[in-house]
C-alpha cells in the first residue's frame, strides 16, 4: 500500500471515550465493513487508505485529483493507554473526535478530549470533525442533535451524526477534515506567495510578519 | 519519557507491531521524498508543491509547538526500551536514558533543517528491539558477579554460553562478545564438571544422551545466609539477579538483612504474596508495619507496575518480567485468593516473630496461624452449639480487627513449613537406607520447647479422640471458632522398613482450597505401636468442613529426611459423624498412586527425575570436587498446553533455584505450533549434595515463545516445599504436594528414575520470567 504513489501522506487521528466506536468508524471508513464485535483496541493501531482528493477552489496546482495515501490512528479509549495515545496526537494533522450517541458520558467527555487536543497537538487548533457514532441506534439515543451541535459550534468545528455499523456519514465526515487540511495546506503554503511577504526565495520567512487572520490558525 | 510499565508483555508486543508498521510507512514516506526532491529540487516554483507534498508545513507548524521533532512512535519506542533497560539494574537506567535521549537528537537531524525526519527506520526499530533484548542479557552479568563473588561458594562460569549466545545471534549483535568474558569470576573455580555449555538443544534432541550439566551453586557453605536469604527472597521477588549487586552495596540491603535476621522465620510467601496482591493493597498496608523491608519493597516491585518511576528503591525491577507475572497473575485469580490467605496469614505470623525469639517450630498443633486466612476461607464449625456462634464468627469473619487480633495472641507455635496444598498424599513407594542428609524436621522434633508446646494441648484430650467439637477453653473464648481436631494413637503399623519404624502422621484435607495446610504429629521412636495423643487442629467452619475429605498417612520418619509411606486412611467428613467424640480406630490403607493432580486448566509435563548422590568421603562430608551429586531432569512432554495464541511454540527451561544464574538454566528446544509438545530433553546439574537436596528446587517453566518475546504458559517447582531455603523464607519454594511427592520420591530411591504427570501451574516468581 505504501509503495509511494502518492501526492500527499496525511495523517489523522480517531480519539474519543472507550467504545464510541473509533475503531469500527476507521474500519466502515477503509474496508466498507462493520464487525459488532467490541475488541478494545490495545493502545494504539492505524489502518491506510488510498483517496484522490479534489480541491474545490480553482486553483491551479490542486485541479487534477490529488492522490492521498491516508494514515488513520486509531487510539485506545481506555485509561490505562492515555499516556501512550496522548504521545500521538502530535504527529496527527487532523481528529476525528468520537462520542456515542448513546453515552451521554461519551459526549460530555467530548469537553476533556478538546482540551488534550488543544494541549498535545500540533498547533492550539488543529482541524478537527466531531461525529456522534451510533446514531442508527435511535432509540438509544442519550444525547440530542442540538445539543450536539451547539458543542461543536461552540469550538468551530463541523460535526455530523454517524454511523459506523451502517456508514451514514462516516465517509463524508473523513472527507470533510481532509477538506479542512488540504486547505489549511494550501493557506498556509500560499501565505509565502504574497508579494508584501519576504518572497521564499530570499531567506526564511519572517513569522513575525504572518497575517493576522491566519496567525492563530497556521504557524507557517 | 512515558512509563509503560503498567502494559504487560502482549500489549507492548502489540504496540511495537504497530509502531513498526509505522515506521514502514516513514520509510516509504521518505523515499518518496527523497525522489520528490531530486525530481523538483532546483525549480522555485514547485518549492511550494514540494512543501505541500512532503508534509513540511505540518512539521514546521508542529515545531512551534513541540521543539523536538520527535514522533509519537518515537517517544513510545523509546519508553518502552527504556522500561526494559531500566528494570534490569537501576545502575543502567541513566546509561539508558542518555543514550536514548541522545538518540532522539540524532533524529533531529543536522539534517536539513526544515525536513523532519520521518523517525526511526524499521531497522531502527529491530535495534531498539534487539538493544532490549541485549540489555535484558547484558545488564544481569555485570552484577550476577557480585553475589556468588564469595570465597566460600564454588562459582562456576562458563567461558562461553551458547545459550545467550545463540539468541544474541539471531539478533547479530556482537556486543554481547566482550561481555562474556567477563563474567570469569575472581573465585575462578572449578569449572569441573560443567563440561562447558553444550548447547542443550544441539546435543539431546530426540533421546536423552549427552544432557548438558549444570553445576549447582551450593550455598552450603557461605556464612551469611541470611544475606543469601534476602537475595533469595529479593530475587523471588522477581527479579533477574542483577539486584542483587544492589544488596551487596547498599544500605537497604543491610536493612533487609538486619530486618530478616530479626525474624528469621519470615514465611516465605509474605514477601511475595503480599507483593502479589496489588488489589490488596490496604490490607497490606496494614499488615506491613511489622517489618517494612523486606515486605515492603517486594511489594513496590509490583507497585511499581502501576505507579510512575517516582517510587524510590534501591532495588529496581525488571518490568517486562513483572508484567508477565501480571499477566499470569490475572489468570489465576483463586491462587491469588489463596496466596492472601497465606499472605494474611504469614504476615501475621511475620509480626508475632518479631516478638518472639523461638524458631523452627513445628507445628503439630496449634492452629492460630489460621485465624487471619479464615476470614476468606468459608470457615466451619464442628461442634453442636453452632448457630449463637456462628453469628459472632460471622461478625468476627468479617472485622478487620481480628487481623490484629490474631497477630497479638498467635503462639510460638508456627510451622514454617507451612504449605498450602490441595492435595497431599505423596507417593513413596520404598524405604530408603541411603546415605544421609540430615533433616531439618529433626531439630524440630527434640527440640523440648517445642514438644512441651505441643504436649500442652494434650492433657486434655487424654484418651479422646474427635474429630469433632472440642471444649478446649483456652481458645474458645478468643475466637469463638471451633476446630477440627484429633488425637491419634496407631497400633501395627507394618514394618516395612525392617527396623523398629520411627513414625509421624500427616494429616491433610482435600480438596484444600481454603489452604489449611497439612499438620504433621511428632515423631515415635522404634515402635511399630506408637501412641501419639497429639492433636491436629483445623480451624474451619463445619460447613466447609464437609465439603473436605482429610487424609491422615502414617509415614516412616528417616534420620536422613527420606521419609517414606506406611499407611493412610481417607476420611470422608461429608460421612463423619462430628457427634461422635469416641475414640475411633481406622484402619490404615496402602496407597499405590496418587490421586490425578487438580488440572488448572494449564495442561501437564509429564517428566522424570532422579538424583545421583555423591560419593561421601570417610570424613563424612563430601568434598565438591568432581564427585558431587547430580540431578538429571527428563522432561518428556506436554500436554493441552493453554493456547494463549493462535498457535504456541512451546519450549522448556530449567532452573536449580535458588541458582539464577545464566549457566544455570538449561532449555529445550522450541517445538512450533503444538499444545502437546514432546521434547525428551535431559537436563543435568551437578554440585548437588544431599543437603541441597532440602534447600534448593528445581524450577521447569513452559514458555510460548512468540517472535518478540517469550509467554509462560505455566511450570512446576519440583522441591521440598518447604517454604525455606538455607535457612531463610523464599517464595519459590512453593512445591505441591504432587510435585513435593515426586521430589521426595526422587530423594527416596536414589538413582533410580521416578516419573510422574504433574499438572503445570502459574509460578509467581518472577525468577520465571528471566528470559
Amino acid at each position: 500500500m505504501s509503495d509511494g504513489e502518492y501526492d500527499y501522506l496525511i495523517k489523522f487521528l480517531a480519539l474519543g471515550d472507550s467504545g464510541v466506536g473509533k475503531t469500527s468508524f476507521l474500519y466502515q471508513y477503509t474496508d466498507g465493513k462493520f464487525n459488532s464485535k467490541f475488541i478494545t483496541t490495545v493502545g494504539i493501531d492505524f489502518r491506510e487508505k488510498r483517496v484522490v482528493y479534489k480541491s474545490t477552489s480553482p486553483d491551479g496546482s490542486s485541479a487534477r485529483g490529488q492522490k492521498i495515501h491516508m494514515q488513520l490512528w486509531d487510539t485506545a479509549g481506555q485509561e490505562r493507554f492515555r499516556s501512550l495515545t496522548t504521545a500521538f496526537f502530535r504527529d496527527a494533522m487532523g481528529f476525528i473526535l468520537l462520542f456515542d450517541l448513546t453515552n451521554e458520558q461519551s459526549f460530555l467527555n467530548i469537553r476533556n478530549w478538546m482540551s488534550q487536543l488543544q494541549i498535545h497537538a500540533y498547533c492550539e487548533n488543529p482541524d478537527v470533525v466531531l461525529c456522534g457514532n451510533k446514531c442508527d441506534l435511535a432509540d438509544q439515543r442519550a444525547v440530542s442533535e442540538d445539543e450536539a451541535r451547539e458543542l461543536a459550534e461552540k469550538y468551530g468545528i463541523p460535526y455530523f451524526e454517524t454511523s459506523a455499523a451502517n456508514g451514514q456519514n462516516v465517509s463524508h465526515a473523513v472527507d470533510v477534515l481532509l477538506d479542512l487540511i488540504m486547505k489549511r495546506m494550501e493557506r498556509c503554503v500560499d501565505k509565502s506567495w504574497i508579494p508584501d511577504r519576504t518572497v521564499r526565495a530570499n531567506g526564511p520567512m519572517d513569522p513575525d510578519t504572518s497575517e493576522g487572520a491566519d496567525r492563530g490558525k497556521c504557524a507557517c | 519519557m512515558i512509563d509503560l510499565s503498567h502494559l504487560t508483555e502482549e500489549e507492548q508486543g502489540k504496540i511495537m507491531t504497530v509502531l513498526r508498521r509505522d515506521a514502514e510507512l516513514k520509510k516509504a514516506e521518505e523515499e518518496r521524498i527523497r525522489k520528490l526532491e531530486k525530481i523538483l529540487h532546483s525549480d522555485p516554483q514547485t518549492d511550494t508543491n514540494l512543501k505541500y507534498m512532503t508534509g513540511e508545513w505540518f512539521y514546521e507548524a508542529k515545531s512551534l509547538r513541540h521543539q523536538d521533532k520527535i514522533h509519537g512512535s518515537e517517544i513510545i519506542l523509546a519508553s518502552m526500551k527504556q522500561g526494559k533497560a531500566v528494570g534490569l539494574d537501576g545502575s543502567l537506567r541513566l546509561d539508558r536514558s542518555k543514550a536514548l535521549s541522545s538518540r532522539g537528537s540524532d533524529l533531529v537531524p543536522p539534517m536539513k533543517p526544515a525536513r523532519c525526519r520521518e523517525g526511526l527506520q524499521p531497522q531502527e526499530i529491530n535495534d531498539a528491539e534487539k538493544e532490549n533484548r541485549i540489555s535484558a542479557f547484558r545488564s544481569p552479568r555485570t552484577p550476577r558477579h557480585n553475589p556468588f563473588n564469595r570465597p566460600s561458594l564454588s562459582i562456576f562460569e562458563p567461558p562461553e554460553n551458547n545459550h545467550d549466545l545463540s539468541i544474541i545471534q539471531d539478533k547479530e549483535s556482537p556486543e554481547t562478545e566482550p561481555i562474556c568474558p567477563l563474567k570469569n569470576p575472581p573465585a575462578g573455580e572449578t569449572s569441573q564438571t560443567s563440561g562447558g555449555s553444550v548447547t542443550s538443544e544441539g546435543s539431546s534432541v530426540g533421546f536423552r544422551p549427552v544432557p548438558k550439566k549444570r553445576t549447582f551453586l551450593s550455598r552450603r557453605n557461605q556464612t551469611e545466609s541470611n544475606g543469601l536469604g534476602s537475595d533469595a527472597q529479593v530475587g523471588s521477588a522477581g527479579i533477574v539477579p542483577a539486584p542483587r549487586s544492589n544488596l551487596q552495596r547498599g544500605s537497604s540491603g543491610s536493612s533487609n538483612q538486619s530486618c530478616l535476621k530479626s525474624q528469621e522465620e519470615v514465611p516465605q510467601k509474605s514477601a511475595v504474596t503480599v507483593s502479589n496482591q496489588e488489589s490488596q493493597s490496604a490490607e497490606e498496608d496494614s499488615l506491613q508495619p511489622p517489618c517494612d523491608v523486606p515486605q515492603v519493597f517486594p511489594n513496590s516491585s509490583m507497585e511499581r507496575e502501576r505507579k510512575p518511576p517516582s517510587i524510590t528503591r534501591d532495588r529496581p525491577y525488571v518490568r517486562t518480567d513483572e508484567s508477565t507475572e501480571k499477566l499470569q497473575k490475572r489468570e489465576e485469580q483463586d491462587d491469588q485468593t489463596q496466596r492472601h490467605n497465606a499472605a494474611l496469614n504469614l504476615v501475621a505470623q511475620n509480626t508475632n516473630k518479631i516478638q518472639d525469639k523461638e524458631s523452627n517450630r513445628h507445628v503439630g498443633t496449634a492452629m492460630r496461624q489460621e485465624e487471619p486466612s479464615l476470614p476468606q476461607s468459608t470457615v466451619g464449625e464442628n461442634d453442636d452449639d453452632q448457630n449463637p456462634v456462628r453469628k459472632a464468627l460471622w461478625r468476627a469473619e468479617t472485622r478487620p480487627k481480628n487481623l490484629a487480633k490474631s497477630m497479638e495472641d498467635i503462639t510460638a507455635s508456627l510451622s514454617p513449613r507451612q504449605e498450602r496444598r490441595q492435595d497431599p498424599t505423596p507417593d513413596l513407594r520404598r524405604v530408603s537406607d541411603a546415605s544421609t542428609i540430615p533433616s531439618p524436621s529433626s531439630s524440630l522434633y527434640s527440640d523440648p520447647d517445642h514438644l512441651k508446646k505441643m504436649s500442652k494441648s494434650v492433657p486434655s484430650f487424654l484418651q479422646k479422640e474427635d474429630a469433632g467439637g472440642d471444649a478446649d477453653s483456652i481458645y474458645k473464648d478468643s475466637y469463638q471458632r471451633r476446630r477440627l481436631t484429633m488425637g491419634s494413637s496407631m497400633t501395627n503399623l507394618t514394618s516395612s522398613s525392617g527396623l523398629a519404624s520411627v513414625s509421624y502422621v500427616k494429616s491433610y484435607l482435600v480438596p484444600d482450597k481454603a489452604n489449611l495446610g497439612k499438620r504433621k504429629t511428632s515423631v515415635k521412636k522404634k515402635t511399630l505401636n506408637p501412641t501419639f495423643n497429639e492433636i491436629l487442629r483445623y480451624r474451619v467452619r463445619m460447613e466447609y468442613l464437609r465439603t473436605q475429605t482429610l487424609i491422615l498417612s502414617v509415614w516412616h520418619h528417616d534420620t536422613f529426611g527420606r521419609n517414606s509411606f506406611l499407611g493412610e486412611v481417607d476420611v470422608e467428613l461429608s460421612k463423619w459423624d462430628f457427634d461422635h467424640t469416641q475414640m475411633n480406630y481406622l484402619a490404615l490403607k496402602a496407597r499405590a498412586t496418587p490421586t490425578v493432580a487438580p488440572s488448572n486448566g494449564r495442561g501437564e509435563m509429564r517428566l522424570a527425575i532422579r538424583f545421583l548422590p555423591q560419593i561421601i568421603h570417610s570424613e563424612g562430608i563430601a568434598k565438591d570436587g568432581p564427585n558431587t551429586g547430580e540431578i538429571h531432569i527428563w522432561v518428556k512432554e506436554c500436554k493441552n498446553l493453554p493456547l494463549i495464541r493462535a498457535t504456541i511454540d512451546p519450549y522448556v527451561k530449567c532452573f536449580v533455584l535458588p541458582d539464577t544464574s545464566r549457566k544455570s538454566r538449561q532449555k529445550t528446544r522450541v517445538l512450533r505450533r503444538t499444545v502437546d509438545p514432546v521434547f525428551n530433553h535431559t537436563m543435568v546439574y551437578d554440585g548437588i549434595t544431599e543437603a541441597d537436596l532440602n534447600e534448593a528446587c528445581v524450577e521447569l517453566t513452559v514458555w510460548d515463545r512468540d517472535r518478540l518475546a517469550s509467554n509462560l504458559l505455566g511450570g512446576l517447582r519440583l522441591g521440598a516445599g518447604t517454604g525455606r531455603s538455607y535457612g531463610a523464607p523464599v517464595d519459590w519454594m512453593d512445591s505441591s504436594p504432587y510435585e513435593v511427592a515426586l521430589w521426595e520420591r526422587m530423594m527416596a530411591s536414589p538413582t533410580e528414575w521416578v516419573e510422574d504427570v504433574l499438572p503445570l501451574r502459574m509460578l509467581n516468581s518472577a525468577k520465571t520470567a528471566f528470559k
